[in-house]
């Protein structure tokens, strides 16, 4: 069935061992509405921990900034300890800790699964709710001891 | 990026291990001297052994890093022009850490700031 003014063009479909000519739509139409898709637990642990990663990279040239000014002087540091306490540091310490903690916890998960366990369905789904549920436990202790 | 990903794949297990042990180890250690003055602070980090730990955790973290920060831009930018230059940034931006983080912890303490 051909519609009026689609335009059509050459493409391939590669096999791995040989290439398929077919002709293809010009404008093929894109389903990417997020919020109709399914995403089983292993999906959110999975980009849970991709987030994480990208987050804690943009984290660390302030990590470094904070190295440099705390060996300054005793004062520096006393004052970026103070700092550090205020209310709104103390929540942005919590969010980066919370980000560190979930990405080495499913970072573990991965290596777990390199040496072969939970390698199965049911137990990477398993492993997937264990790494978030350990994550959550582990942020709010963090949280109390971070107010406390 | 190596041609098979084997060796990074290898690297980035063994860099995320080394990783979480220094974690663990800045944690006893921070635990330990709680609360913390700037002198333990400062001797800390003027011990030489704890230096080169830090120094290879810092490269452990650089390379770690680049090799999940590249699947993440090989993932997402398909344009291949565009693709080189935000990976040719992000790895000059790593290595500027990596130089940064080496000078802060031998020189600059070593030196005094």
């Amino acid at each position: 069935m051909t519609d009026e003014g689609v335009q059509y063009k050459a493409s391939f479909v590669d096999f791995g061992c040989q290439k398929e000519g077919v002709i293809v739509r010009q404008n093929r139409p894109v389903n990417l509405d997020l919020s109709k898709f399914h995403f089983p637990v292993t999906a959110i642990a999975s980009i849970l921990h991709r987030i994480s990663g990208v987050f804690l990279f943009l984290i660390i040239p302030f990590v470094l900034w904070g190295l440099q000014y705390s060996f300054e002087s005793p004062a520096h540091f006393k004052y970026l300890k103070a700092w550090l306490a205020s209310p709104l540091m103390l929540f942005i310490s919590w969010v980066v800790l919370a980000a560190l903690i979930y990405h080495i916890v499913a970072g573990v998960r991965h290596l777990l699964m390199d040496i072969g366990l939970g390698e199965t369905l049911s137990a990477g789904r398993q492993g997937a709710g264990w790494s978030i549920g350990i994550t959550i436990v582990a942020v709010v202790v963090l949280g109390i001891y971070l107010i406390v | 990026m190596s041609k098979t990903g084997l060796k990074d794949w290898i690297i980035q297990r063994l860099t995320a291990m080394y990783l979480g042990l220094y974690i663990i180890l800045m944690a006893i250690c921070l635990l330990a001297h709680s609360p913390l003055h700037y002198i333990n602070w400062l001797s800390l980090f003027s011990n030489t052994a704890f230096q080169v730990v830090t120094l290879l955790a810092l490269v452990a973290l650089c390379w770690h890093a680049w090799i999940g920060i590249w699947t993440v831009i090989t993932d997402y930018i398909h344009a291949p022009v565009v693709r080189m230059i935000v990976q040719t940034l992000v790895f000059l931006v790593l290595l500027a850490y990596l130089f940064w983080g080496a000078i802060l912890i031998l020189w600059g303490i070593s030196f005094g700031l």
